[in-house]
Protein backbone atom coordinates (compact mmCIF):
# COMPACT_ATOMS: atom_id res chain seq x y z
CA UNK A 1 0.00 0.00 0.00
CA UNK A 2 1.10 3.62 -0.77
CA UNK A 3 2.10 6.40 1.77
CA UNK A 4 0.01 9.35 -0.20
CA UNK A 5 1.31 13.18 0.36
CA UNK A 6 -0.09 14.83 3.29
CA UNK A 7 -1.87 17.26 1.31
CA UNK A 8 -3.82 13.65 -1.06
CA UNK A 9 -4.12 12.60 2.68
CA UNK A 10 -6.16 15.25 3.70
CA UNK A 11 -7.87 15.19 0.72
CA UNK A 12 -8.73 11.41 0.78
CA UNK A 13 -10.21 12.08 4.53
CA UNK A 14 -12.22 14.60 3.48
CA UNK A 15 -14.00 12.71 0.77
CA UNK A 16 -14.33 9.46 2.94
CA UNK A 17 -16.56 11.76 5.37
CA UNK A 18 -18.63 13.53 2.97
CA UNK A 19 -19.22 9.90 1.73
CA UNK A 20 -20.04 8.83 4.99
CA UNK A 21 -22.41 12.14 5.75
CA UNK A 22 -23.71 11.11 1.93
CA UNK A 23 -24.22 7.51 2.48
CA UNK A 24 -25.34 6.93 5.95
CA UNK A 25 -28.16 3.76 5.62
CA UNK A 26 -30.18 6.21 8.05
CA UNK A 27 -29.63 9.35 5.55
CA UNK A 28 -31.12 7.21 2.01
CA UNK A 29 -34.18 5.83 4.38
CA UNK A 30 -35.02 9.01 5.94
CA UNK A 31 -35.15 10.68 2.32
CA UNK A 32 -37.11 7.42 1.23
CA UNK A 33 -39.60 7.26 3.82
CA UNK A 34 -40.55 10.69 3.16
CA UNK A 35 -41.10 9.90 -0.20
CA UNK A 36 -43.22 6.72 0.74
CA UNK A 37 -45.43 9.11 3.18
CA UNK A 38 -45.85 11.86 0.32
CA UNK A 39 -46.87 9.14 -2.32
CA UNK A 40 -49.64 7.60 0.36
CA UNK A 41 -50.55 10.77 1.26
CA UNK A 42 -50.93 11.24 -2.78
CA UNK A 43 -52.87 8.25 -3.23
CA UNK A 44 -54.56 8.33 -0.23
CA UNK A 45 -53.41 4.44 0.67
CA UNK A 46 -52.92 2.48 3.43
CA UNK A 47 -49.65 2.04 2.83
CA UNK A 48 -46.65 2.49 0.49
CA UNK A 49 -43.22 0.77 1.11
CA UNK A 50 -39.94 0.97 -1.08
CA UNK A 51 -38.30 -1.80 -1.72
CA UNK A 52 -34.66 -2.28 -3.34
CA UNK A 53 -32.59 -4.92 -5.63
CA UNK A 54 -29.88 -6.74 -3.22
CA UNK A 55 -26.93 -6.31 -4.89
CA UNK A 56 -27.07 -10.21 -5.50
CA UNK A 57 -29.76 -9.06 -7.83
CA UNK A 58 -32.08 -12.07 -6.93
CA UNK A 59 -34.16 -10.52 -4.21
CA UNK A 60 -36.38 -7.38 -3.11
CA UNK A 61 -35.56 -5.67 0.43
CA UNK A 62 -37.86 -3.65 1.92
CA UNK A 63 -36.42 -0.29 2.48
CA UNK A 64 -38.52 2.33 3.94
CA UNK A 65 -42.59 2.29 4.19
CA UNK A 66 -45.23 4.18 5.49
CA UNK A 67 -48.73 3.03 6.61
CA UNK A 68 -50.17 0.20 7.58
CA UNK A 69 -47.67 -2.13 8.87
CA UNK A 70 -44.89 0.12 8.12
CA UNK A 71 -42.99 -0.72 10.97
CA UNK A 72 -43.03 -4.54 10.51
CA UNK A 73 -42.14 -4.80 6.52
CA UNK A 74 -38.51 -3.05 6.76
CA UNK A 75 -35.72 -5.19 6.41
CA UNK A 76 -38.18 -8.28 4.71
CA UNK A 77 -36.76 -9.90 1.58
CA UNK A 78 -38.52 -11.31 -1.08
CA UNK A 79 -37.64 -12.95 -4.29
CA UNK A 80 -37.24 -11.17 -7.48
CA UNK A 81 -38.44 -14.69 -9.02
CA UNK A 82 -42.03 -13.70 -7.66
CA UNK A 83 -45.11 -11.73 -6.58
CA UNK A 84 -46.43 -8.80 -8.34
CA UNK A 85 -43.06 -6.67 -6.96
CA UNK A 86 -41.64 -9.43 -8.44
CA UNK A 87 -42.98 -9.31 -11.50
CA UNK A 88 -42.68 -5.34 -11.70
CA UNK A 89 -38.74 -5.51 -10.95
CA UNK A 90 -38.24 -8.20 -14.03
CA UNK A 91 -40.49 -7.06 -16.15
CA UNK A 92 -39.39 -3.36 -15.89
CA UNK A 93 -43.58 -2.34 -16.44
CA UNK A 94 -45.80 -0.93 -13.66
CA UNK A 95 -48.82 -2.55 -12.89
CA UNK A 96 -51.98 -2.26 -11.01
CA UNK A 97 -53.71 -5.60 -9.39
CA UNK A 98 -56.92 -5.51 -7.11
CA UNK A 99 -58.42 -8.62 -5.68
CA UNK A 100 -55.34 -9.65 -4.62
CA UNK A 101 -56.66 -11.42 -1.52
CA UNK A 102 -58.06 -13.62 -4.16
CA UNK A 103 -54.57 -15.22 -4.65
CA UNK A 104 -52.78 -15.08 -1.18
CA UNK A 105 -49.58 -16.23 -2.57
CA UNK A 106 -47.71 -13.63 -3.82
CA UNK A 107 -47.67 -11.00 -1.04
CA UNK A 108 -47.96 -14.33 2.22
CA UNK A 109 -44.71 -13.35 3.29
CA UNK A 110 -45.20 -9.64 3.65
CA UNK A 111 -48.62 -10.02 4.76
CA UNK A 112 -47.38 -12.42 7.29
CA UNK A 113 -45.38 -10.30 8.88
CA UNK A 114 -47.52 -7.12 9.16
CA UNK A 115 -50.50 -8.27 9.78
CA UNK A 116 -51.91 -6.51 6.58
CA UNK A 117 -53.49 -7.92 3.61
CA UNK A 118 -54.62 -5.66 0.45
CA UNK A 119 -57.25 -5.69 -1.45
CA UNK A 120 -54.83 -3.84 -4.26
CA UNK A 121 -51.52 -3.34 -5.11
CA UNK A 122 -50.19 -0.32 -7.75
CA UNK A 123 -46.71 -1.15 -8.55
CA UNK A 124 -43.93 0.62 -10.24
CA UNK A 125 -40.30 0.20 -10.93
CA UNK A 126 -37.44 2.35 -9.68
CA UNK A 127 -34.80 2.68 -12.65
CA UNK A 128 -31.29 4.67 -13.56
CA UNK A 129 -30.39 6.48 -15.81
CA UNK A 130 -28.69 3.26 -17.55
CA UNK A 131 -31.87 1.50 -17.27
CA UNK A 132 -30.75 -0.75 -14.63
CA UNK A 133 -33.96 -1.60 -12.15
CA UNK A 134 -32.86 -0.54 -8.75
CA UNK A 135 -36.22 -1.29 -6.81
CA UNK A 136 -40.02 -1.29 -6.66
CA UNK A 137 -42.35 1.25 -5.01
CA UNK A 138 -45.71 -0.58 -4.14
CA UNK A 139 -48.58 1.04 -2.83
CA UNK A 140 -51.24 -0.82 -0.75
CA UNK A 141 -55.31 -0.15 -1.28
CA UNK A 142 -54.81 3.42 -2.51
CA UNK A 143 -58.52 5.25 -3.04
CA UNK A 144 -58.63 5.93 -6.65
CA UNK A 145 -62.33 6.55 -8.59
CA UNK A 146 -63.68 4.04 -11.04
CA UNK A 147 -61.02 5.47 -14.10
CA UNK A 148 -58.44 6.86 -12.19
CA UNK A 149 -56.25 3.52 -11.79
CA UNK A 150 -54.19 4.51 -15.16
CA UNK A 151 -53.85 8.13 -14.52
CA UNK A 152 -52.65 6.77 -10.94
CA UNK A 153 -50.13 4.85 -13.00
CA UNK A 154 -48.85 6.74 -14.58
CA UNK A 155 -48.48 9.48 -11.41
CA UNK A 156 -46.79 6.85 -9.61
CA UNK A 157 -44.14 5.79 -12.24
CA UNK A 158 -43.25 9.81 -12.80
CA UNK A 159 -42.93 9.90 -8.96
CA UNK A 160 -40.92 6.67 -8.91
CA UNK A 161 -38.46 8.10 -11.45
CA UNK A 162 -37.11 10.87 -9.23
CA UNK A 163 -37.40 8.13 -5.96
CA UNK A 164 -34.65 6.29 -8.38
CA UNK A 165 -32.78 9.44 -8.72
CA UNK A 166 -32.01 9.59 -4.84
CA UNK A 167 -31.42 5.83 -4.73
CA UNK A 168 -29.09 6.20 -7.55
CA UNK A 169 -26.96 9.16 -5.75
CA UNK A 170 -27.08 7.51 -2.73
CA UNK A 171 -25.74 4.28 -4.23
CA UNK A 172 -22.91 6.32 -6.35
CA UNK A 173 -21.52 7.92 -3.00
CA UNK A 174 -21.54 4.30 -1.43
CA UNK A 175 -19.07 3.23 -3.97
CA UNK A 176 -16.65 6.15 -3.22
CA UNK A 177 -15.14 4.32 -0.04
CA UNK A 178 -14.66 1.47 -1.85
CA UNK A 179 -13.30 2.42 -4.82
CA UNK A 180 -10.57 4.74 -3.19
CA UNK A 181 -9.64 1.98 -0.80
CA UNK A 182 -9.12 -0.44 -4.12
CA UNK A 183 -7.17 2.42 -5.52
CA UNK A 184 -4.87 2.94 -2.38
CA UNK A 185 -4.04 -0.84 -2.10
CA UNK A 186 -3.29 -1.25 -5.42
CA UNK A 187 -1.05 1.98 -6.12
CA UNK A 188 2.63 2.14 -5.41
CA UNK A 189 3.26 5.29 -5.26
CA UNK A 190 1.10 8.54 -5.48
CA UNK A 191 1.12 8.58 -9.21
CA UNK A 192 0.29 5.11 -9.00
CA UNK A 193 -3.14 5.78 -7.24
CA UNK A 194 -3.93 7.96 -9.96
CA UNK A 195 -3.11 5.52 -12.37
CA UNK A 196 -5.11 2.90 -10.36
CA UNK A 197 -8.26 4.99 -10.08
CA UNK A 198 -8.04 5.66 -13.81
CA UNK A 199 -7.82 1.69 -14.15
CA UNK A 200 -10.78 1.62 -12.04
CA UNK A 201 -13.38 3.82 -14.30
CA UNK A 202 -11.55 1.91 -17.18
CA UNK A 203 -12.50 -1.43 -15.89
CA UNK A 204 -15.46 -0.82 -14.00
CA UNK A 205 -17.52 1.99 -15.68
CA UNK A 206 -17.52 3.19 -12.07
CA UNK A 207 -18.76 7.03 -11.93
CA UNK A 208 -17.64 6.90 -8.28
CA UNK A 209 -13.80 6.51 -9.14
CA UNK A 210 -14.24 9.15 -12.18
CA UNK A 211 -15.18 11.56 -9.17
CA UNK A 212 -12.17 10.52 -6.90
CA UNK A 213 -10.11 10.67 -9.98
CA UNK A 214 -11.20 14.07 -10.78
CA UNK A 215 -10.82 15.63 -7.43
CA UNK A 216 -6.98 13.47 -7.15
CA UNK A 217 -6.28 15.23 -10.29
CA UNK A 218 -7.47 18.80 -8.78
CA UNK A 219 -5.39 18.24 -5.85
CA UNK A 220 -2.18 17.23 -8.03
CA UNK A 221 -2.41 20.88 -9.62
CA UNK A 222 -0.61 22.00 -6.46
CA UNK A 223 -1.95 23.54 -3.20
CA UNK A 224 -4.09 26.35 -4.27
CA UNK A 225 -6.27 24.03 -6.58
CA UNK A 226 -5.72 21.45 -3.21
CA UNK A 227 -7.60 24.15 -0.61
CA UNK A 228 -10.19 24.26 -3.74
CA UNK A 229 -10.78 20.69 -3.93
CA UNK A 230 -11.66 20.38 0.01
CA UNK A 231 -13.69 24.05 0.19
CA UNK A 232 -16.14 22.03 -2.60
CA UNK A 233 -15.94 19.17 -0.80
CA UNK A 234 -16.98 20.94 2.88
CA UNK A 235 -19.51 22.91 1.38
CA UNK A 236 -22.01 19.81 -0.13
CA UNK A 237 -21.27 17.62 3.34
CA UNK A 238 -22.49 20.89 5.23
CA UNK A 239 -25.09 20.57 2.45
CA UNK A 240 -25.69 17.09 3.30
CA UNK A 241 -25.65 17.85 6.56
CA UNK A 242 -28.67 19.84 6.55
CA UNK A 243 -30.54 18.34 3.93
CA UNK A 244 -31.29 15.72 7.35
CA UNK B 1 -39.83 16.57 -11.64
CA UNK B 2 -40.28 15.27 -14.92
CA UNK B 3 -43.61 15.01 -16.30
CA UNK B 4 -46.03 12.15 -17.09
CA UNK B 5 -45.09 9.98 -20.21
CA UNK B 6 -45.74 11.91 -23.65
CA UNK B 7 -48.41 9.48 -24.16
CA UNK B 8 -50.25 9.96 -20.90
CA UNK B 9 -53.69 10.95 -21.60
CA UNK B 10 -53.77 10.82 -25.17
CA UNK B 11 -56.43 8.28 -25.66
CA UNK B 12 -58.99 9.58 -23.00
CA UNK B 13 -62.42 10.13 -24.28
CA UNK B 14 -62.73 13.60 -24.61
CA UNK B 15 -59.14 14.92 -25.81
CA UNK B 16 -58.80 12.10 -28.37
CA UNK B 17 -57.32 13.74 -32.05
CA UNK B 18 -59.55 12.31 -35.49
CA UNK B 19 -57.26 10.65 -37.40
CA UNK B 20 -57.58 9.94 -41.37
CA UNK B 21 -57.86 5.98 -41.97
CA UNK B 22 -57.40 3.90 -45.37
CA UNK B 23 -61.05 3.50 -46.66
CA UNK B 24 -61.25 -0.28 -46.03
CA UNK B 25 -64.73 -1.76 -46.63
CA UNK B 26 -66.75 -1.51 -44.06
CA UNK B 27 -67.76 -1.78 -41.52
CA UNK B 28 -64.41 -2.37 -40.97
CA UNK B 29 -64.17 -4.18 -37.83
CA UNK B 30 -66.25 -6.77 -39.90
CA UNK B 31 -63.86 -6.90 -42.82
CA UNK B 32 -60.74 -7.07 -40.38
CA UNK B 33 -61.60 -9.86 -37.79
CA UNK B 34 -65.35 -10.86 -38.23
CA UNK B 35 -65.49 -14.44 -38.26
CA UNK B 36 -61.71 -15.02 -37.70
CA UNK B 37 -60.99 -17.47 -35.37
CA UNK B 38 -57.01 -17.06 -35.15
CA UNK B 39 -56.52 -20.40 -36.78
CA UNK B 40 -53.26 -21.55 -38.51
CA UNK B 41 -51.04 -17.84 -36.25
CA UNK B 42 -48.38 -18.45 -33.89
CA UNK B 43 -48.44 -16.10 -31.07
CA UNK B 44 -45.44 -16.08 -28.50
CA UNK B 45 -45.86 -14.58 -25.12
CA UNK B 46 -42.45 -13.56 -23.77
CA UNK B 47 -42.90 -13.38 -19.70
CA UNK B 48 -43.29 -14.98 -16.58
CA UNK B 49 -44.56 -18.25 -17.74
CA UNK B 50 -47.84 -19.25 -18.69
CA UNK B 51 -50.37 -21.69 -16.72
CA UNK B 52 -51.49 -23.75 -19.74
CA UNK B 53 -54.15 -25.63 -17.75
CA UNK B 54 -56.42 -22.66 -16.77
CA UNK B 55 -59.53 -23.15 -18.02
CA UNK B 56 -58.68 -19.43 -19.88
CA UNK B 57 -55.90 -20.68 -21.13
CA UNK B 58 -56.73 -23.43 -22.69
CA UNK B 59 -53.96 -25.27 -23.71
CA UNK B 60 -50.48 -24.23 -25.16
CA UNK B 61 -49.07 -25.28 -28.64
CA UNK B 62 -45.29 -25.48 -26.83
CA UNK B 63 -43.59 -23.83 -24.15
CA UNK B 64 -39.73 -22.70 -23.43
CA UNK B 65 -38.33 -21.19 -20.76
CA UNK B 66 -34.86 -19.07 -21.49
CA UNK B 67 -32.81 -19.02 -18.53
CA UNK B 68 -29.07 -17.40 -18.02
CA UNK B 69 -26.30 -19.29 -18.43
CA UNK B 70 -22.90 -19.34 -16.25
CA UNK B 71 -21.00 -17.64 -19.09
CA UNK B 72 -23.48 -15.00 -19.47
CA UNK B 73 -24.93 -16.17 -22.26
CA UNK B 74 -28.14 -17.89 -22.33
CA UNK B 75 -30.19 -21.54 -22.61
CA UNK B 76 -33.43 -22.48 -23.97
CA UNK B 77 -35.21 -24.88 -21.96
CA UNK B 78 -38.15 -26.93 -23.52
CA UNK B 79 -41.28 -28.13 -21.95
CA UNK B 80 -44.30 -26.83 -19.67
CA UNK B 81 -43.50 -24.18 -16.38
CA UNK B 82 -45.46 -22.84 -14.14
CA UNK B 83 -46.28 -18.99 -14.07
CA UNK B 84 -44.31 -17.74 -11.47
CA UNK B 85 -46.70 -14.24 -10.91
CA UNK B 86 -49.48 -14.87 -13.40
CA UNK B 87 -48.81 -12.14 -15.52
CA UNK B 88 -48.80 -14.80 -18.59
CA UNK B 89 -51.36 -16.37 -17.90
CA UNK B 90 -53.01 -13.11 -18.02
CA UNK B 91 -51.85 -12.06 -21.46
CA UNK B 92 -52.44 -15.77 -22.49
CA UNK B 93 -56.04 -15.54 -22.02
CA UNK B 94 -56.56 -12.25 -23.63
CA UNK B 95 -55.09 -13.85 -26.68
CA UNK B 96 -57.36 -16.97 -26.13
CA UNK B 97 -60.55 -14.67 -25.95
CA UNK B 98 -59.79 -12.61 -29.15
CA UNK B 99 -58.35 -15.42 -31.16
CA UNK B 100 -59.67 -18.48 -29.93
CA UNK B 101 -57.90 -21.15 -32.30
CA UNK B 102 -54.53 -19.48 -32.05
CA UNK B 103 -51.26 -21.70 -31.30
CA UNK B 104 -50.37 -20.41 -28.01
CA UNK B 105 -46.45 -20.05 -27.03
CA UNK B 106 -45.05 -19.56 -23.73
CA UNK B 107 -41.75 -18.32 -23.72
CA UNK B 108 -40.36 -17.56 -20.36
CA UNK B 109 -37.96 -15.01 -20.17
CA UNK B 110 -38.22 -13.88 -16.24
CA UNK B 111 -36.68 -15.89 -13.80
CA UNK B 112 -35.10 -15.20 -10.29
CA UNK B 113 -32.65 -13.34 -11.01
CA UNK B 114 -32.39 -9.32 -12.57
CA UNK B 115 -29.04 -9.97 -13.73
CA UNK B 116 -28.96 -10.77 -17.04
CA UNK B 117 -32.09 -9.74 -17.66
CA UNK B 118 -31.41 -7.73 -21.23
CA UNK B 119 -29.64 -11.28 -22.81
CA UNK B 120 -32.89 -13.10 -22.00
CA UNK B 121 -35.33 -10.86 -23.30
CA UNK B 122 -33.31 -10.50 -26.41
CA UNK B 123 -32.73 -14.68 -26.37
CA UNK B 124 -37.21 -15.01 -25.97
CA UNK B 125 -37.69 -12.44 -29.30
CA UNK B 126 -34.69 -14.69 -30.98
CA UNK B 127 -36.26 -17.92 -30.01
CA UNK B 128 -39.90 -16.28 -31.43
CA UNK B 129 -37.76 -15.17 -34.52
CA UNK B 130 -36.25 -18.94 -35.16
CA UNK B 131 -39.89 -20.80 -34.91
CA UNK B 132 -42.06 -19.44 -36.66
CA UNK B 133 -44.19 -17.05 -34.40
CA UNK B 134 -46.12 -14.77 -36.25
CA UNK B 135 -46.88 -12.25 -33.33
CA UNK B 136 -45.31 -11.54 -30.08
CA UNK B 137 -46.95 -10.33 -27.25
CA UNK B 138 -44.27 -8.27 -25.09
CA UNK B 139 -45.52 -6.98 -21.53
CA UNK B 140 -41.84 -5.87 -20.86
CA UNK B 141 -39.38 -3.10 -22.21
CA UNK B 142 -36.31 -1.84 -21.15
CA UNK B 143 -34.65 1.31 -20.61
CA UNK B 144 -31.68 0.37 -20.57
CA UNK B 145 -28.57 2.00 -23.42
CA UNK B 146 -26.72 -1.46 -23.33
CA UNK B 147 -29.86 -3.21 -25.22
CA UNK B 148 -30.73 -0.08 -27.29
CA UNK B 149 -28.86 -1.45 -30.28
CA UNK B 150 -29.36 -4.96 -29.95
CA UNK B 151 -33.05 -4.84 -29.41
CA UNK B 152 -33.50 -2.05 -32.35
CA UNK B 153 -31.71 -4.82 -34.83
CA UNK B 154 -33.95 -7.50 -34.08
CA UNK B 155 -36.98 -5.47 -33.86
CA UNK B 156 -36.07 -4.56 -37.46
CA UNK B 157 -35.58 -8.42 -38.62
CA UNK B 158 -39.50 -9.28 -36.99
CA UNK B 159 -40.29 -5.96 -39.34
CA UNK B 160 -38.64 -7.18 -42.29
CA UNK B 161 -39.57 -11.45 -41.72
CA UNK B 162 -43.21 -9.69 -41.02
CA UNK B 163 -43.23 -10.89 -37.26
CA UNK B 164 -45.41 -8.18 -35.40
CA UNK B 165 -43.89 -7.33 -32.00
CA UNK B 166 -46.50 -6.40 -29.75
CA UNK B 167 -44.83 -4.49 -27.15
CA UNK B 168 -46.12 -2.28 -23.79
CA UNK B 169 -45.20 1.45 -23.61
CA UNK B 170 -43.84 2.13 -19.83
CA UNK B 171 -45.41 4.45 -17.18
CA UNK B 172 -42.06 5.54 -16.15
CA UNK B 173 -40.82 8.50 -18.06
CA UNK B 174 -38.09 8.27 -20.98
CA UNK B 175 -38.09 5.94 -24.00
CA UNK B 176 -38.06 2.12 -23.02
CA UNK B 177 -37.26 -0.20 -26.06
CA UNK B 178 -38.63 -1.89 -28.64
CA UNK B 179 -41.63 -0.13 -27.65
CA UNK B 180 -39.93 3.09 -28.44
CA UNK B 181 -39.02 1.53 -32.08
CA UNK B 182 -40.93 2.39 -35.18
CA UNK B 183 -40.68 -1.16 -36.12
CA UNK B 184 -43.00 -2.73 -33.67
CA UNK B 185 -46.66 -2.17 -32.56
CA UNK B 186 -46.67 -0.03 -29.21
CA UNK B 187 -49.61 -0.03 -26.89
CA UNK B 188 -51.08 1.96 -24.04
CA UNK B 189 -53.97 1.24 -21.81
CA UNK B 190 -57.10 3.07 -22.18
CA UNK B 191 -60.60 3.60 -20.11
CA UNK B 192 -63.04 0.92 -21.97
CA UNK B 193 -64.33 -2.69 -21.41
CA UNK B 194 -64.82 -3.16 -25.27
CA UNK B 195 -61.75 -5.97 -25.44
CA UNK B 196 -62.28 -5.17 -29.43
CA UNK B 197 -61.74 -1.61 -29.37
CA UNK B 198 -58.82 0.26 -30.57
CA UNK B 199 -57.62 4.05 -30.66
CA UNK B 200 -54.70 5.27 -32.47
CA UNK B 201 -52.76 8.04 -31.19
CA UNK B 202 -51.58 10.26 -34.41
CA UNK B 203 -48.73 11.70 -31.75
CA UNK B 204 -46.64 8.65 -31.69
CA UNK B 205 -44.28 6.97 -30.89
CA UNK B 206 -47.20 5.03 -28.38
CA UNK B 207 -49.23 4.07 -31.44
CA UNK B 208 -52.70 2.02 -29.61
CA UNK B 209 -54.99 2.57 -26.72
CA UNK B 210 -56.85 -1.23 -26.09
CA UNK B 211 -58.50 -2.28 -22.85
CA UNK B 212 -56.14 -2.15 -20.29
CA UNK B 213 -57.41 -0.54 -16.70
CA UNK B 214 -59.90 -2.58 -14.47
CA UNK B 215 -60.11 -5.29 -16.52
CA UNK B 216 -60.76 -9.39 -15.25
CA UNK B 217 -57.41 -11.31 -16.51
CA UNK B 218 -56.74 -14.74 -15.59
CA UNK B 219 -53.88 -15.17 -12.75
CA UNK B 220 -52.17 -18.23 -11.56
CA UNK B 221 -53.58 -20.99 -8.95
CA UNK B 222 -56.52 -20.81 -11.90
CA UNK B 223 -57.92 -17.75 -10.62
CA UNK B 224 -58.56 -14.28 -12.11
CA UNK B 225 -58.00 -10.74 -10.69
CA UNK B 226 -58.88 -6.87 -11.85
CA UNK B 227 -55.72 -5.42 -13.18
CA UNK B 228 -54.53 -2.46 -15.09
CA UNK B 229 -51.35 -1.60 -17.08
CA UNK B 230 -50.10 -1.16 -20.08
CA UNK B 231 -49.17 -4.97 -20.37
CA UNK B 232 -52.88 -6.00 -19.96
CA UNK B 233 -53.68 -3.71 -23.42
CA UNK B 234 -51.14 -5.38 -25.06
CA UNK B 235 -51.97 -9.13 -25.51
CA UNK B 236 -55.73 -7.20 -26.39
CA UNK B 237 -53.49 -6.19 -29.70
CA UNK B 238 -51.92 -9.12 -30.42
CA UNK B 239 -54.78 -11.21 -30.10
CA UNK B 240 -56.57 -8.94 -32.21
CA UNK B 241 -54.05 -9.13 -34.67
CA UNK B 242 -53.82 -12.81 -34.33
CA UNK B 243 -57.15 -12.72 -35.99
CA UNK B 244 -56.70 -10.82 -38.17
CA UNK B 245 -53.71 -12.55 -39.59
CA UNK B 246 -55.77 -15.92 -39.76
CA UNK B 247 -58.68 -14.00 -41.88
CA UNK B 248 -55.79 -11.79 -43.92
CA UNK B 249 -52.66 -14.01 -44.20
CA UNK B 250 -49.58 -12.13 -45.01
CA UNK B 251 -50.44 -8.92 -44.47
CA UNK B 252 -47.26 -7.29 -43.72
CA UNK B 253 -46.74 -5.14 -40.10
CA UNK B 254 -47.22 -1.61 -41.61
CA UNK B 255 -50.49 -3.21 -43.76
CA UNK B 256 -51.42 -4.47 -40.31
CA UNK B 257 -50.47 -0.99 -38.85
CA UNK B 258 -52.78 0.32 -40.93
CA UNK B 259 -56.10 -2.19 -40.77
CA UNK B 260 -55.16 -1.32 -36.69
CA UNK B 261 -55.24 2.55 -37.44
CA UNK B 262 -58.84 2.26 -39.74
CA UNK B 263 -60.33 -0.37 -37.01
CA UNK B 264 -59.65 2.77 -34.43
CA UNK B 265 -62.62 4.43 -32.57
CA UNK B 266 -61.23 7.77 -33.61
CA UNK B 267 -60.72 6.88 -37.10
CA UNK B 268 -62.42 8.78 -39.94
CA UNK B 269 -62.56 7.93 -43.80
Amino acid sequence: MTTPSPELAALLVRIGDLAGQATRPTTLRAELARAAASVRQLLDAAACSIALVEPDGGSLRFFAADGAGSQAIIDITMPVGRGIAGWVAMAGQGIAVGDVSRDPRPARAVAEATNYVPTSILAVPLMDEEGAVLGVIEVLDPQLGSDDTGRALDVLGTVGDQVASIVRLAQVYDNLGAALLRALTQAEDEAGFGDALRELVATEGDELAGLAVAFHDLASLGSDASILARRVLEEVAAFARSRR
Amino acid sequence: MSGLPAWAGAFDPDRIETVAALPLPLPVRDWAWGGATGHGVKVAVVDSGVEADHPRVGGLAGAVSIEPNADGGTKVVEGLHEDLVGHGTACAAIIRMLAPDAKIYSVRVLGSNLKGRGATFLAGIRWALDNGIHVVNMSLSSKSDQWFGPLHEIADEAYFRNVMLVCAANNVPGPTYPSQFASVFSVAARPGSDPHAIAYNPRPPVEYGACGIDVDVAWQGGGSIVATGNSFATPHVAGLIAALLSKHAGLTPFQVKAVLQAVADNAEG
